[in-house]
């Protein structure tokens, strides 16, 4: 079992991929999503670029578009978590599988 | 003894309970605590669990009347309702507000949330504040329900007043109860009527009165770890903010600009529901924009962004008023 079916098994994600310096590392998006991916990716790291010239400490961002919700997690100054979920799944259940499986998704 | 059931549902303020408590023959089983969120702009107590109450159509025939809780936090109480309570319903009241700024937008969130159990059951929508807000009308309900799929009945009523909401119950069950004396009926439950009894330039001076009492910041403010609201218009100016922290103004300013530079340049994605931003120690922030305006709220990151969510959802659509 890998660590986006865990996610998923727990209902917290459609699926989600690791992007290091911008660039896709794994990814759990299936080929018919890969338009979706493009725009998460996209519109996540334009918030962060923006956000970040105030506040370097913000490290969730959210974009909730139809039934969708992009997020986006930091999880060190290269690497930067993608999910694609319902629009409204409880955010802090991500946080927090996130926390704890922090050195999962370091190793990925 | 024929019993039937209908659930009434809709956003905070439709007037379910006030429905309930016009058609019901017997003292309503109601949960009402004192509001705690942006509803006190138009309310001081809201319901939190369930309504419920009986009306006695004829001697062989019985209506049980079920009302939900509107806040979404509350949405647990739906799912109750829905899978056990009224699972044998004959249909869903869905009551709309016609002061609400986009009363489509309450359709399409409460037609989604009730899909799967108003597929084998009626559907009434019932518009309810139409002497305070006359359009859109009935024509133009029709029109926009059918461009939405819908295909359902669509009545104007007075919450307040038995007669009218009675004829929610002729159209539900009007046609297989064929004994019910409907003159009657309207006699008896005359009695729950709530209407005022002032005059119109009275009724029209205490509707402002509360209005003007609660700002939309003050509504806000209401709720339980919203800790400060900017509110701003068609020009993305600034038409009030309480929100103290200097930088955090600055940010939700820039992430409204974010989002309709991401609309912009994206316009494949569509509209932009909202954005949020968290930190391990910072307020979330997060921003609502719409055309004609945008609201940023700052919370504390244990509230959840769910309810942040529908707080803005009812703020911006009493933003007029």
């Amino acid at each position: 079992m890998t660590i986006w079916h865990d996610m998923q098994a727990a209902g917290l994600i459609h699926c989600g991929c690791v992007l290091l310096n911008g660039e896709v590392q794994h990814s759990c998006f299936p080929a018919e999503s890969k338009k979706q991916l493009a725009v998460a990716k996209q519109a996540l790291m334009y918030v962060f670029r923006s956000v970040d010239k105030s506040d370097k400490d913000y490290d969730e961002a959210h974009i909730e578009i139809g039934d969708a919700l992009f997020s986006g997690f930091k999880l060190d100054s290269d690497r930067l978590l993608i999910f694609l979920s319902e629009h409204d799944t409880n955010t802090l259940q991500i946080r927090q599988f996130i926390d704890d499986n922090k050195e999962r998704f370091l190793q990925l | 003894m024929t019993d039937y059931k209908v659930l009434f549902t809709g956003s905070v303020c439709s007037g379910k309970t006030t429905a309930i408590r016009s058609l019901s023959d017997i003292e309503t089983v109601d949960t009402d605590a004192r509001v705690s969120d942006s509803a006190i702009r138009r309310k001081r107590k809201t319901t939190i669990a369930m309504d419920y109450g009986v009306l006695d159509l004829s001697d062989d025939a019985r209506l049980h009347l079920y009302g939900t809780p509107g806040q979404e936090r509350f949405k647990f109480m739906w799912e109750v309702m829905m899978s056990d309570l009224v699972h044998d319903a004959e249909g869903l009241v869905l009551l709309v507000d016609n002061t609400r700024n986009d009363p489509f937008k309450d359709i399409r969130f409460y037609v989604e949330e009730f899909r799967d159990f108003i597929v084998r059951r009626r559907l009434i929508i019932a518009v309810t504040h139409s002497d305070e807000q006359a359009e859109p009308d009935h024509d133009y309900y029709m029109q926009e329900l059918k461009a939405m799929g819908l295909f359902t009945t669509v009545i104007f009523i007075d919450a307040r007043d038995p007669s009218s909401v009675l004829k929610i119950v002729k159209e539900l069950v009007g046609h297989r109860e064929k004994e019910i004396a409907w003159s009657e009926l309207e006699e008896r439950l005359a009695v729950n009527s709530s209407m005022p009894q002032v005059t119109e330039e009275e009724h029209e001076s205490s509707s402002a009165d509360m209005s003007e009492n609660v700002t939309l910041l003050d509504a806000a403010m209401n709720t339980r770890g919203i800790t400060g609201a900017i509110h701003l218009g068609a020009d993305r100016k600034v038409l009030s903010s309480n929100v103290s922290s200097k930088q955090n103004k600055e940010l939700l300013r820039s992430m409204i600009n974010l989002v309709t530079a991401l609309e912009t340049k994206a316009s494949f994605l569509g509209h932009i529901d909202d954005l949020v931003l968290c930190g391990p120690q910072q307020e979330t922030l997060s921003v609502f924009v719409e055309k004609e305006q945008a609201l940023g709220l700052c919370s504390d990151k244990e509230l959840s962004i769910n309810v942040v969510k529908q707080q803005a959802m009812d703020l911006l659509q009493w933003s007029q008023r």
